[in-house]
């Protein structure tokens, strides 16, 4: 078993465990650890700059989530009632995915044979500002349009 | 303006004007009527010598409008508005207390426009655009004639009948257009097609619905009705004169022009037998009658069948006696039931039974209904005898003397019938209860006497219609007929009419002594063996197609019904409920819950797998 | 190269706007309205003067590598597209002027209508797949904000079911492109071509790529059984919104995606027999017809009803661009273009309706064709033109795709189609009769007719769609036939 698929298991169970967490703050935490292992994914495949990126997303996530938790929850134990079946069944479909995976692997990388060869290593640089502007661009509105729609929320949040 | 217009347009202009203006201007109407019949008439004559068309592009595929003058549109164009005129004068007194007179002499003039219509179109299709326009105003007449719920049913009968038979000439006109590739009947005339293969069935079917206009079994029960439910001078107007004018018009178009009716004997033999079965069949129900109109009217339909067997023989002498006959007939049987209307506006009654005695009091129409009588029974020197003995040389000279028999017995029971008519109504007794009359007004003498001198004059000079009439009608389609054949010729045919003449007074002398009155003069014919069952189930309408039709549409309408509720199961219950069903299992789907939802995402995903790795499996 | 610049204004300029807006409002709150609107009317009256010059072939142009400015499309697709989202905005940002809101929020309501054309702007103009899926991740977040706007429960829940349903559509649309970038060392269109041309054994490959990416679009366009989202998301959201979503987001974001993966597919199936994608597409393209139309028929809300009868024309495009044939993909065009203006117009006039009655329940309304003659009319004309009545719009788009469909010998789909288009008119005659005609109930007998500004936006698309109505059969030689010949 290499680094690279216990990373990506861990991934999978930090994810989950986020998900099937009773209190917020455990699953606030687990996406944070889950967020640091796809870092250390990232790093193994050799993508340093993807990893770097990452991480500051991780870390202000990290920020972020842990500020409006707390501003959140008020009380230690808060119980809502809810039907834990759905849950339990969440890794129990995880896994049934994960053998049907296991079985088609082969064929699945046997048709993904690339096409053409890998082309020559570019640049951060290059990529970023000539090949891929548009990218840019579009995270340039993205940025605009999570600001606006924080601003439309939570703006009537606090006049509400 | 061309001139060829006028004649068509003219009466379809003022004929509006009339429900329009006639409330406002007192004797609106029937000035307008008879001003416009007369400058129609004035119109249609000094067309009489031309020989023009005109055409305008109508609607394409060959639908043209196309009007074409010639000698015998020309001759038919003078004959209808002839009797517009002589109708018009009549009808203006006779009307004048009638119902709904406003649509009489609307119909009136629309009528006379269509017929011209008729008579000057060259193109089969505008032909016959005029003759489904009659029929607009055959029910018009029909339906506001009395203000009674027979002349309705009666209207609906006529429009029918008629309307299936010009179905039948509709049907006809397009196989003969297909046949000849174009819708001119000039061009055609030029190559009459062949009574074979397809040119049979529109042959037969034009002549059908040619037949059919002019009145000849089995598309005449309408006839009678009408002439009891409707005002007389319609009757003097339509079936006497223009349909029979009309209808052996385009029936001689048919057999001469657009095919060639020589090309085969078959056909001939049907029509001849048409001929002769129309003229016995109707002579011996008119033989019958006690109503003065009721007889008139089948006597009508008997003279059609003269016609069509005049041409159904094929050969000249037989063809022109037909068309003689057709103008002959229109003449003496218009001047007919003008003495009839006469009888009724001055008695009230035309039932035999009250009248009796008028030739005292009314001697003018006495003296017309007699020239008419004789003619119409084919008594020389009236106008009447040498058309049929055109048709009686026709008829020998096809060989097949059956036809010639069945005229001359037709001839025979004709004159039966007149002498009944005549004995009861005008000579004999007068009954205690009729009271007492004058002489009909001016304005209904003057059009009877007219027509009855018109009887004499070409009786008296048979030479005369024949050259100016006939012959240039004719001409192009026929050999000339031989000098020798008309006009007056002392010979066996001639002999033969005394023998008639004395058989006929023979039996009314008979059915006088036997029934005891005039009236029941032809009683020993009425209940003799087979005849009497076979006039009793007349009475009840057994041999009425249109009634048997009308009980037979009762039964199909049901099971129609049954149909029509199968399908509406099929169309619409059906489908509503299947929709139904398909809607409500769709919103049990749609629960609203987000999970469900994210499953369907996830089935979704796995059927698309299925699909893109089984590639082909769908339509 | 050049000509992509404009392109790349029709992306900046309205995002800068956007940036604009809050700050205007702050002065104004009119302003922000004024600059909205004004920013997309000078975009739509850009874009339609392309019309003219705009004669390049619908390919999937290789993709320069060396100068990075050909990033951006420039083919009558893109074109479309652009005019489709400018138009459907400036209706929308010209309703939302008389759409009641609190004064501080105008600025960012415009500026989110603002950044969501930018995006579908970017979508449309993306020559790249994961350019493409960055724009349309934008589109989600501003739809997002834009349904929850006015915060109310269901709209909330609506936003919520839309976000959450629309996250596995990006995880697939981000595994597709993935897929692709292994398989073929880039993600633009112009390498999945390349790919697609010169592999023989490629076909599975591409299979997988394109049905997985299609699987998201899917998600994304609102195809059963992928529609879970669509019908919450567009009751609950501010009226305006449910026009801008149904008009253009599902379009932008989802089916152009699918029309793109499409036109890939001709590269190498001219036919689409053999083509397991194209076929795919064509099964959940009539699926949503049939289930979209019988889900529409017992619908009390109209909203709802509105939905359910856009889940059913996106199908109608889906069908017709898995096709493949030159023909149905212009008819795919025509009726996206189609579905955009006369489903805009039925839900500005739904809003209409709304604010006038305080109601979006058919069980409650009546009788309203009386007090609301323009609406009425409007939505009369939307409506027949959905059914695919002649001489309007939509029946020629209807029609082309029918024929299409029959001359690919997809007859069965055919049928599909017309039955379900005597669905369609059946439940929006439904949906007439109850809301306009009839008599008026008492309770309803005070409403006035919507205001001149309201009725504005409806009136021209009904122009519009009766002018294209009349004159397509001028325009078919000139119009339909070029770009069905376009489709190389």
């Amino acid at each position: 078993m290499n680094l690279h698929l216990f990373l990506l298991c861990l991934l999978l169970a930090f994810g989950l465990l986020s998900v099937m967490a009773r209190s917020l703050l455990l699953a606030g935490i687990s996406l944070a650890a889950a967020s640091v292992s796809l870092t250390l994914v990232l790093f193994e495949m050799n993508a340093p700059w993807a990893g770097v990126f990452e991480l500051s997303v991780c870390a202000g996530l990290i920020t972020v989530l842990f500020v409006s938790t707390v501003s959140v929850v008020r009380r230690e134990e808060q119980f809502i009632a809810e039907n834990r079946l759905r849950f339990y069944s969440l890794p129990f479909f995880l896994a049934v995915f994960g053998m049907a995976f296991w079985l088609f692997a082969e064929p699945l990388t046997r048709a993904l044979v690339p096409a053409v060869p890998p082309q020559v290593q570019i640049n951060v640089g290059t990529t970023l500002w000539q090949l891929r502007w548009g990218d840019l661009l579009g995270q340039l509105c993205v940025f605009v349009a999570g600001a606006l729609a924080i601003n439309a929320f939570f703006r009537n949040k606090n006049n509400a | 303006m061309n001139p060829l217009l006028l004649p068509i347009f003219l009466p379809l202009i003022a004929a509006p004007l009339i429900p329009a203006l006639s409330p406002r201007i007192p004797k609106f109407r029937e000035l307008t009527g008879i001003f416009i019949s007369i400058a129609v008439f004035i119109a249609s004559v000094s067309l009489f010598r031309e020989t023009a068309a005109y055409t305008v592009p109508w609607a394409g595929f060959g639908f043209d409008f196309t009007l074409r003058i010639y000698p015998f549109a020309a001759f038919i164009l003078c004959a209808v508005s002839g009797f517009a005129v002589l109708v018009s004068l009549y009808s203006s007194v006779f009307m004048q207390s009638k119902p709904n007179a406003d649509w009489y002499w609307f119909s009136f003039l629309i009528t006379l426009g269509f017929a011209n219509g008729v008579a000057l179109s060259d193109n089969l299709v505008l032909l016959l655009f005029f003759w489904e326009g009659l029929l607009v105003t055959l029910y018009l007449f029909l339906a506001l004639a009395r203000e009674n719920t027979e002349c309705k049913a009666t209207a609906m009968k006529a429009l029918i009948i008629n309307g299936v038979a010009d179905v039948l000439l509709m049907v006809g006109i397009g196989i003969t257009g297909c046949l000849a590739k174009t819708m001119s009947m000039s061009s055609i005339a030029v190559a009459p097609l062949q009574i074979s293969g397809w040119g049979l069935a529109g042959f037969l079917f034009m002549a059908l619905g040619a037949m059919a206009k002019a009145g000849a079994i089995p598309f005449h029960t309408w006839i009678p009705d009408a002439a009891t439910d409707a005002q007389l001078p319609f009757m003097a107007y339509l079936p006497a004169a223009l349909e029979k004018v009309l209808g052996i018009y385009l029936l001689s178009r048919v057999c001469l022009d657009l095919y060639s009716l020589n090309g085969s004997p078959a056909m001939k033999i049907i029509l001849m037998t048409i001929g002769a079965v129309t003229i016995l069949v109707a002579v011996m129900m008119a033989l019958v009658q006690s109503e003065y109109k009721r007889l008139l009217s089948y006597h009508a339909i008997s003279q059609v069948g003269y016609m069509i067997l005049g041409i159904g023989t094929g050969v000249p002498a037989g063809i022109a006696g037909g068309v003689l006959h057709m103008i002959n007939h229109a003449v003496y049987k218009s001047c007919l039931f003008l003495t009839g209307g006469s009888v009724e506006h001055r008695t009230g009654t035309t039932k035999l039974a009250e009248l009796g005695g008028l030739a005292a009091s009314m001697p003018v129409t006495a003296i017309c209904f007699v020239i008419a009588a004789a003619s119409i029974s084919g008594i020389p020197p009236f106008n009447g005898y040498f058309s049929k003995e055109l048709i009686y040389k026709g008829a020998l000279d096809t060989g097949y003397t059956v036809f010639f028999i069945a005229a001359e017995l037709g001839s025979l029971l004709t004159l039966a019938s007149f002498l009944k008519l005549g004995h009861s109504v005008y000579f004999g007794k007068k009954p205690e209860a009729a009271p007492e009359v004058k002489e009909a007004p001016w304005q209904m003498l003057l059009p009877m006497g007219v027509l009855a001198g018109i009887c004499v004059v070409f009786g008296f000079g048979a030479k005369l219609p024949i050259t100016l009439l006939i012959e240039p009608s004719l001409a192009g389609t026929l050999s000339s007929l031989p000098e020798h054949l008309y006009g007056f010729h002392f010979d066996k045919l001639f002999l033969l009419v005394f023998a008639v003449i004395a058989a006929a007074l023979l039996n009314h002398w008979f059915g006088v002594r036997s029934g005891g009155s005039p009236q029941k003069a032809s009683e020993h014919i009425h209940h003799a063996p087979v005849l009497g069952t076979a006039y009793t189930l007349a009475k009840a309408r057994v041999f009425d197609p249109y009634d048997q039709g009308m009980t037979l549409t009762f039964f199909l309408g049901r099971g129609l019904y049954v149909l029509d509720r199968v399908f509406d199961f099929l169309i619409d219950t059906l489908p509503t409920a299947i929709t139904e069903y398909g809607a409500l299992l769709v919103s049990k789907f749609h629960t609203g819950f987000y999970g469900y939802y994210l499953a369907w995402i996830m089935a979704g995903f796995i059927l698309l797998a299925l699909l893109v790795s089984y590639t082909g499996a769908l339509p | 190269m050049v000509t992509s610049l404009p392109y790349f204004a029709f992306i900046a300029v309205p995002a800068l706007a956007a940036l604009a807006c809050p700050f205007a409002a702050r002065i104004k709150p009119r302003y922000a309205d004024i600059l909205a609107n004004t920013a997309l009317a000078v975009g739509l009256l850009t874009a339609l003067s392309f019309i003219p010059e705009i004669a390049k072939p619908l390919t999937l142009q290789a993709w320069n590598m060396g100068t990075g400015l050909s990033v951006f499309n420039n083919d009558v697709f893109s074109l479309l597209m652009l005019i489709t989202v400018y138009m459907v905005a400036l209706c929308t940002a010209f309703y939302s002027i008389f759409h009641e809101m609190p004064d501080g929020r105008r600025g960012v309501w415009n500026a989110l209508i603002l950044v969501c054309a930018a995006a579908m702007c970017g979508v449309a103009a993306a020559r790249d797949f994961f350019t493409l899926y960055v724009f349309v991740e934008v589109t989600a977040v501003a739809s997002y904000a834009l349904i929850a706007f006015e915060d109310r429960r269901e709209s909330t829940e609506g936003a919520l079911k839309y976000f959450f349903l629309t996250a596995p559509a990006s995880t697939f649309i981000v595994l597709g492109v993935a897929l692709l970038m292994l398989y073929t060392g880039g993600t633009s269109f112009g390498h999945l071509a390349q790919a697609m041309s010169s592999s023989g054994a490629g076909d599975s490959a591409v299979a997988i790529i394109l049905g997985v990416m299609a699987c998201g679009f899917m998600v994304k366009a609102g195809l059963v059984p992928f529609h879970g989202w669509t019908p919450d998301a567009y009751q609950s959201a501010p009226a305006p919104v449910s026009a801008l979503l149904s008009g253009v987001v599902t379009k932008a974001a989802g089916v152009y995606a699918l029309i793109r993966i499409a036109l890939a597919l001709r590269v190498i199936y001219p036919a689409h027999a053999a083509n397991a994608v194209g076929q795919a597409l064509m099964f959940f393209g009539a699926l949503s017809i049939v289930i979209g139309a019988l889900g529409a028929v017992y619908q009390r809300d109209f909203k709802r009803m509105l939905a359910f009868s856009s889940i059913s024309q996106v199908g109608y495009i889906v069908l017709a661009a898995g096709a493949g044939t030159p023909l149905a993909l212009a008819g795919a065009l025509f009726h996206l273009f189609n579905h955009a203006t006369f489903k805009t117009a039925l839900f500005l006039n739904s809003a209409a309706v709304e604010k006038q009655t305080g109601t979006t329940d058919m069980r409650k309304l009546g009788g309203l064709e009386a007090r609301m003659p323009w609406t009425a009319l409007t939505s009369n004309i939307a409506i027949l033109s959905t059914a695919g009545i002649p001489p309007l719009s939509g029946f020629w788009s209807k029609l082309i795709i029918i024929v299409a469909l029959w001359k690919a010998g997809l007859q069965s789909y055919a049928a599909i189609a017309i039955f379900a288009s005597v669905l369609t008119l059946a439940y929006f005659i439904l949906m007439q009769s109850r809301v306009f005609f009839g008599k008026t109930p008492e309770h309803l007998a005070k409403v006035s007719e919507a205001r001149a500004g309201m009725l504005l936006p409806p009136i021209l698309l009904a122009a519009v769609m009766i002018a294209i109505g009349f004159y397509f059969p001028l325009l078919f030689s000139n119009l339909v036939e070029p770009a069905a010949k376009a489709f190389l």
